[in-house]
């Protein structure tokens, strides 16, 4: 079977890949469209019986390396730690702490070397969650020393979380940070130089010393400070959030030769728009984006369940078209 | 204009709450939004003036974040100072001295638990004179349809922030017309257009919550 892990390493280190543009995911939930068998995760898996549960770690990892195969995955986003979407409400993609680290063991057995594995494990602050941006935006101004322990403590948490994942095998580190919305930064930009950057570029330099990709993913419009982002030190910038305006031409001319870009194809159009919409604004986005390397194919945030498996799909046949690197005249992949 | 009201509007443009407030710095320990207000209502001012000092305030942070000269957090803190000066007016609401420009009820529709948005439209809406009703995150149709029968004639904001909730806005629209045909709804959100607006009926769309005020301000 091929190996697609030297393709995305060649991309993650900003070069240009062998093959082909590599696929990754942030977060893929379409697991179960595309298998005969059931990912179980999240609520439901805290039903099972720990018999049931330890075979269901097993079966999640079959099926999600079956589907990252079928579906061209060079790298394949382990589920996440708990986290709510609101008071009380689990994200889908998750599994309790000690499940997840079983799940890693036994994913990184599966996928040997075929594939890399990616992990959230945070480092930065972020927009924070349910009614929480309240207080935390009342702290920003009036009592920013408790946001420079925030800082700190979400800092170190995130290495710590890091170490354990990398000594798993992981090889791509993520902090989830969504520091912008569609008009900008949510920080300003003294906030950004203070609770932000200085964390970005401490995270990043310790990921790396642990042989690991550090990758910043951050919806909204972050174009005002792209040049902080590349000079932090992280290894790749994933979404590039198209909801909030951002043109990946422009980024990848900034900042790509800092920079992988991953992304950025509207994950909102995996849910509404046809195969042809995916099919070209994938097309779009690997002739703008390919040529050089440094760059990952995805969608730009979550695709989400509801998605309809053929949007999916019309993205890898795109991806078959235009993705390529080899010097061939049937390129197709 | 009196020098108080002029003073209450800055408190809120700088999101200056009260005296003990430590932000923003360069105001430490002058009185806030919240004495000063007291002391205008002692000193006999008209609450309507103590309104409208509210709104000038409100209406100039609202331009400076639509300008992209303010951020989010200092938003908030205007929005604090706001609640800070209606607390004071809110016994001249309910006896009818101060009249205000309608009710304003919003939501963020079903299955979408995005908050900060519409609290922003909300609390700036409210800043503008509007009475405002916030019925929170994961409202369904049948839950605005109650609130516009408990709160007749008034408009109603929606808020979606995903392309799953976004056809909940029509959804609800479409109720919302079935039972109260006249009712104008506007809506928001960051993956809405104008085109969207259109093709739910629904009466406007606005990208920031200034743009929410002048909407209201055109009906
Ligand atoms: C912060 C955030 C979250 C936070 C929310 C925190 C909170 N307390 O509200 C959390 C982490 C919980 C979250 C969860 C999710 N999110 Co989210 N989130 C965002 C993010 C980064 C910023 C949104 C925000 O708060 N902006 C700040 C405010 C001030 O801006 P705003 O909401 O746009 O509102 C302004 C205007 O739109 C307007 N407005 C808003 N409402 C109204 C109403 C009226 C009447 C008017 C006139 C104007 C108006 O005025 C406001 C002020 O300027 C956006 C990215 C983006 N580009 O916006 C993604 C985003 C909205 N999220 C997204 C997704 C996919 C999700 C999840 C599904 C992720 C997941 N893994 O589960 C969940 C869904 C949860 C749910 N069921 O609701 C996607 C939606 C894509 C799509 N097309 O569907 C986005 C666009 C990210 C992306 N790049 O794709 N998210």
């Amino acid at each position: 079977m091929e190996n697609k892990k030297p393709d995305i390493c060649a991309a993650l280190a900003c070069e240009q890949p062998k093959n082909a543009v590599p696929i990754w995911e942030l977060e893929f939930h379409l697991w179960n469209c595309f298998s005969p068998k059931r990912v179980i995760l999240g609520t439901e898996f805290l039903t099972l019986s720990s018999g049931d549960q330890e075979k269901t770690l097993h079966e999640n990892a079959e099926i999600m390396f079956a589907v990252s195969r079928e579906l061209q995955f060079s790298a394949l986003t382990i589920p996440g730690g708990y986290w709510e979407i609101a008071p009380g409400v689990p994200a889908y993609y998750w599994l309790p702490d000690e499940a997840r680290i079983e799940q890693t063991k036994i994913l990184k057995r599966v996928v040997s070397d075929n594939l890399m594995l990616m992990a959230v494990t945070g480092g930065v602050l972020a927009i924070p969650e349910a009614n929480d941006y309240i207080s935390f935006s009342t702290k920003l101004l009036e009592a920013p020393e408790e946001i420079d322990d925030l800082a700190q403590r979400c800092w170190f948490q995130g290495i710590e979380q890091g170490k354990k994942f990398s000594d798993l095998g992981v090889e791509g580190l993520i902090t989830a940070s969504d520091i912008a919305e569609n008009r900008g930064p949510y920080f300003n930009p003294e906030q950004l130089r203070r609770f932000i950057f200085p964390y970005l570029h401490k995270w990043a330099l310790e990921v790396k010393s642990l042989g690991v990709f550090p990758i910043l993913h951050t919806d909204g419009n972050v174009e005002s400070c792209l040049d902080e982002i590349a000079q932090s030190g992280i290894s790749a910038l994933q979404a590039i959030d198209p909801v909030a305006g951002m043109d990946i031409i422009r980024v990848k001319n900034r900042i790509g030769d800092k920079v992988c870009l991953c992304g950025n194809v509207d994950c909102g159009l995996f849910l509404n728009g046809t195969p042809e919409q995916i099919y070209k604004t994938t097309t779009d986005v690997l002739q703008a984006c390919k040529t050089g390397g440094g760059f990952v194919l995805g969608a730009s945030n979550v695709i989400q369940p509801q998605a309809p498996k053929e949007n999916v799909l019309a993205m890898i046949e795109a991806w078959r078209h235009y993705g390529s690197y080899k010097p061939v005249t049937d390129k197709r992949l | 204009m009196n020098d108080l009201i002029g003073q209450i509007s800055i408190c809120i443009e700088r999101g200056k709450v009260n005296k003990a407030a430590p932000y923003p710095p360069d105001m430490r320990e002058q009185d806030g939004a919240d004495e000063l207000t007291k002391q205008a209502i002692d000193d006999g001012i008209d609450p309507n003036e103590i309104l409208h000092g509210c709104m000038m305030g409100m209406q100039k942070i609202g331009e400076k974040f639509s300008r992209n000269e303010a951020f989010v957090p200092e938003l908030l803190m205007s929005a604090k100072a706001m609640t800070a000066v209606m607390a004071h007016l809110k016994p001249f609401f309910q006896s009818g001295n101060v009249k205000r420009k309608g009710k304003f009820v919003i939501g963020t529709v079903a299955g979408d638990l995005h908050d900060i948005g519409k609290k922003l439209v909300a609390m700036v809406v409210e800043g503008n004179g509007w009475d405002v009703i916030d019925l929170g995150v994961d409202v369904s149709a049948d839950k605005f349809i109650a609130a516009i029968d408990e709160h007749p004639g008034c408009i109603v904001g929606m808020s979606a922030l995903l392309t799953t909730t976004m056809v909940n806005m029509e959804k609800s629209i479409q109720g919302i017309r079935a039972k109260h045909p006249g009712t104008k709804v506007i809506v928001g959100g960051a993956p809405l257009s104008t085109e969207y607006a259109n093709k739910i009926h629904a009466d406007g769309y606005a990208a920031d919550p200034q743009g929410a005020v002048n909407l209201l301000n055109g009906f």
